[in-house]
């Protein structure tokens, strides 16, 4: 197990630099910088982008400005971010827990969900109530992802007035509220973009397990289970799904990055400020630092999440822990 | 020649807007908070660096300026000013000079007195080339100095007289605390934190800003021109224009001054909005590239007059105008819009009549091949149109003008652009026909910076190098006109000369209706500046909700 962390380690530090590397390398040559929407304006003349450019080193080459970069980065600077008006850190440090927030719950709820309804439509195989539940997880999954965002804003906020439009907090009431107030004021926000992820995440991974489970049912093991006169709730949950439990912890290790990446749709839709609509009014933008800053963590991510997702999958099934 | 004194009626009309502000307390009830939806944030909250309209909304509620202009939007010598931080100001007989006297009453939001030296302070540090100010330039051009003769005087030299340097002084310049700015290094007071969390003179005192969720001012209590009737102003941010009209719509917010124009139907019907429609700066046009990209050479289609005025008659621009926006949206007369003072809608435009483009057409040589398209030698009449792929507007009146000039025999290849590559590509000259953008100002003056021959050298903004001595000459004339009669008449002529030179195709003013909630009273919309009316705002009694009894910290 710690020669198979040490080289996946070791692997991801590659990536890690490369990726960064590649992001300076195209978002550089990109047209525009962090000043082009001045561009647009007669009043900003020649000489007042020239001392934009040359106050932050855009003016000097290439190669120089990617050495004081990794300067830069070595001290843990991770410079001023022009869209956001603020240090990148500051910018990263309020947006990231926000992200957290909102895709943890989102996935952590689709993915219980989409475990237990996979698991309930692989033990009813064949039952109509089975193939109802499929179709409409294949209509979730088919939906796009703001149609369905739309829609729940339609219903919810605008027709029934039951949750908030937008937004994380109550702009004008949040910061008088008890600490209780609070929560429960960025859980009511929460709710719909949360809701909206959550529901595309458990049409996907209930697609996924039930495939898994009906691969394991027949299983030899399972049969001995049942020979056992152990009962169908305990084959189910005890023998088989934890054996079909590897495609499911691909897929989450998958979905690690997106817990930094963000869902820009929603995010858009219900303007929940994280990182995902960040990143691209980033790059849209020209906001150098902002964007290799979220860039490097999340290649981070990726690769954090591509090693979780390979030790839980040992964990969990020892043929994996043998091959590695 | 000396140019108008304000003194009795300014003192005049001072006391008017004060007057106003405590009846309109008085008589809706003081307090109240109210929300702004809004798609942007501001780029920084210190006046003199920031750049776009969203940060001059806040900091211009934030900070006062010397004077404000009129409802009138006069830009020529000081007629309709209205006092702020000046109570009043007297003119030099050569007009080179103006003495502020600064009204005593006035307070920095922490306490001090806003002085003469901070007057002079913001002059500095706006013109210091290390603050890299955009505004700095027009201040550089049109003052020589500040000076100061006691705490609550100071004079400002002109470099030379113009009709609109008391505008020019006035409207760019905000006085800046001293005594908080004043140990900041130049070139870094836009990443300072006065920059992120400013102290100002202005109606509304800074309370807190969480970029891209929300902004919040409160009102200052001892505000020297009368307390605003509201508590606080929150702006709440969403990217998304569906959300932040359903926010209108829900009762989230009291207030969008952007309302989109394929929401407007549902707004104008929904119980609890009301539209305001609100004067204009903004304008759209086709840019037609007279040289060959970058090049010397003439364009091999664009530097014929003739055949620039048949593509102009071949668009119907009124249809292409309705298509877009209904009955919202205004066809463009000319490089101004209409709330500038210059302005004549009912200026000679070249017409709508495609038979006599197709005329011109053919009698240049250009005749319609087999598959539609005019040729001439071997030459097919086509052109590449450069627009901004994230503008749906200019997207679809691309779409339009395609479809349009296609009846004409002509072919438009449509180049849509991610906004960087658009804008650099424009100002690099890298286009046939560019659909252009541009947000005037009450002044007419910036004509000079995007269609004169000055502005067609390299980085100037007439990137298709429109040249015309005589259109020069009646702008220069404008900028020097010593009243405003005279400056409408040249203005006048000067735009007869372009629309008939056809160097661009005028094509619209897009439509500007704000949403309010009918709980907020805000009387009509300032076309420059709405937001300057916001001290005077206030709930309707009776129609109170929970927010608007939440102190502000």
């Amino acid at each position: 197990m710690r020669r198979l962390l040490l080289s996946r380690a070791a692997q991801a530090a590659v990536v890690i630099a490369l990726v960064a590397t590649l992001a300076f390398v195209l978002i550089h040559v990109a047209p525009g910088d962090p000043f082009s929407a001045s561009l647009d304006d007669p009043s900003v003349t020649a000489d007042i982008r020239a001392t934009q450019r040359a106050q932050w080193g855009y003016d000097r080459p290439l190669p120089q400005q990617y050495v004081r970069w990794i300067a830069n980065l070595a001290r843990l600077e991770l410079g001023w971010s022009h869209t956001h008006a603020r240090p990148v850190k500051e910018v990263l440090a309020r947006r990231v827990p926000n992200t957290l927030l909102l895709m943890a719950t989102a996935l952590g709820l689709g993915l219980v969900a989409g475990v237990a309804l996979g698991t309930w439509q692989a033990a009813r195989q064949g039952s109509r109530s089975e193939r109802a539940s499929g179709a409409l997880a294949l209509l979730a999954l088919s939906a796009p992802e703001f149609l369905v965002a739309l829609g729940a804003l339609g219903l919810f906020a605008v027709r029934w007035r039951l949750l908030p439009v937008s937004g994380m907090v109550d702009p004008v009431l949040h910061d008088g509220l008890s600490l209780a107030g609070r929560a429960a004021d960025v859980l009511r926000h929460l709710l719909l973009p949360a809701g909206t992820l959550a529901l595309l995440t458990t049409a996907a991974v209930s697609r996924f397990h039930r495939s898994a489970m009906l691969a394991v049912l027949p299983e030899e093991f399972v049969r001995t289970a049942r020979a056992k006169g152990v009962t169908e709730v305990a084959v189910l949950v005890r023998h088989a799904l934890r054996n079909a439990l590897g495609p499911v912890i691909t897929i989450a290790g998958l979905m690690l990055p997106a817990l930094f990446g963000g869902a820009v749709f929603v995010e858009k839709i219900f303007g929940w400020p994280g990182m995902g609509l960040t990143m691209v009014n980033a790059v849209g933008g020209r906001d150098y630092p902002l964007v290799l800053a979220s860039v490097l963590v999340g290649s981070v991510l990726v690769a954090l999440g591509g090693a979780v997702a390979e030790v839980l999958a040992a964990v969990a099934d020892p043929r994996v822990r043998g091959a590695a | 020649m000396r140019l108008d004194t304000v003194g009795r009626n300014a003192r005049a009309a001072f006391g008017l807007v004060s007057l106003l502000a405590a009846a309109c307390g008085e008589g809706a009830g003081r307090g109240g908070t109210i929300v702004i939806a809004t798609a942007q944030d501001p780029d920084g909250l210190l006046p003199a660096t920031y750049e776009t309209r969203e940060a001059r909304v806040v900091g211009e509620l934030l900070f006062d300026r010397l004077a404000e202009r009129g409802p009138a939007l006069n830009t020529v010598g000081d007629v309709g000013f209205e006092p702020r931080l000046a109570r009043r100001w007297e003119w030099s007989r050569d007009s080179l000079s103006v003495r502020f006297h600064l009204d005593p009453r006035a307070r920095w939001h922490d306490g001090r007195p806003v002085r003469a030296g901070d007057v002079r302070f913001a002059f500095l540090l706006y013109t210091d080339p290390a603050v890299a100010s955009r505004l700095g330039g027009d201040l550089r051009e049109a003052m020589d100095s500040i000076s100061v003769s006691d705490s609550l005087t100071c004079t400002a030299w002109f470099r030379t007289r113009t009709p609109e340097q008391f505008n020019t002084l006035v409207t760019t310049l905000a006085p800046l605390p001293e005594h908080l700015l004043g140990g900041v290094r130049r070139d870094s007071v836009r990443t300072s934190a006065f920059a992120l969390a400013p102290v100002g003179s202005g109606p509304f005192r800074f309370v807190k800003w969480e970029p891209r969720q929300r902004l919040e001012i409160a009102a200052v209590e001892s505000f020297y021109r009368g307390r605003p009737v509201l508590d606080r102003v929150i702006w709440s941010y969403a990217p998304e224009m569906s959300t932040l009209v359903q926010k209108l719509f829900a009762g989230e917010a009291d207030f969008f001054d952007m309302v989109p124009p394929p929401s407007v139907p549902e707004a104008a019907s929904h119980p609890d909005v009301r539209l305001l429609p609100r004067g204009n700066f903004d304008y759209s046009f086709l840019q037609l590239n007279l040289f060959d990209g970058p090049s010397e050479r003439p364009h091999p289609l664009f530097a014929d007059r003739a055949l620039r005025r048949a593509l102009a008659m071949g668009l119907d621009r009124r249809a292409l105008v309705r298509s877009l926006f209904d009955t919202l949206g205004h066809v463009l007369a000319g490089p101004f819009v209409r709330a500038q003072w210059s302005a004549d809608t009912s200026l000679a435009q070249l017409p709508f009549d495609r038979a006599a483009a197709a005329r011109t057409l053919d009698s240049l040589g250009w005749r319609v091949g087999p598959d539609g398209v005019r040729t001439r030698g071997g030459r097919p009449l086509a052109f590449r149109l450069l627009y901004p792929a994230s503008s749906t507007n200019r997207k679809n009146m691309s779409v339009l003008i395609q479809e349009q000039l296609r009846g004409l025999g002509v072919r438009v290849e449509l180049d849509g652009a991610d906004n960087n590559a658009f804008v650099a590509r424009g100002r690099a000259r890298q286009y046939d026909a560019y659909f252009g953008g541009l947000i005037a100002t009450p002044s007419p003056s910036g004509i000079r910076q995007t269609w004169t021959s000055d502005a067609a050298k390299p980085g100037g903004f007439n990137t298709g190098r429109y040249l015309n001595t005589a259109f020069d000459a009646q702008v220069d004339s404008a900028l020097n006109a010593r009243d405003v009669a005279s400056a409408k008449a040249y203005y006048r002529a000067a735009y007869r000369i372009i629309n008939e030179d056809a160097p661009a195709i005028w094509l619209y003013e897009p439509p500007q209706v704000a949403g309010a909630h009918r709980r907020l009273r805000t009387g009509p919309l300032r076309a420059d500046a709405w937001w300057l009316d916001i001290p005077a705002w206030s709930i309707v009694p009776g129609t109170r909700l929970s927010r608007d009894s939440a102190a502000a910290p």
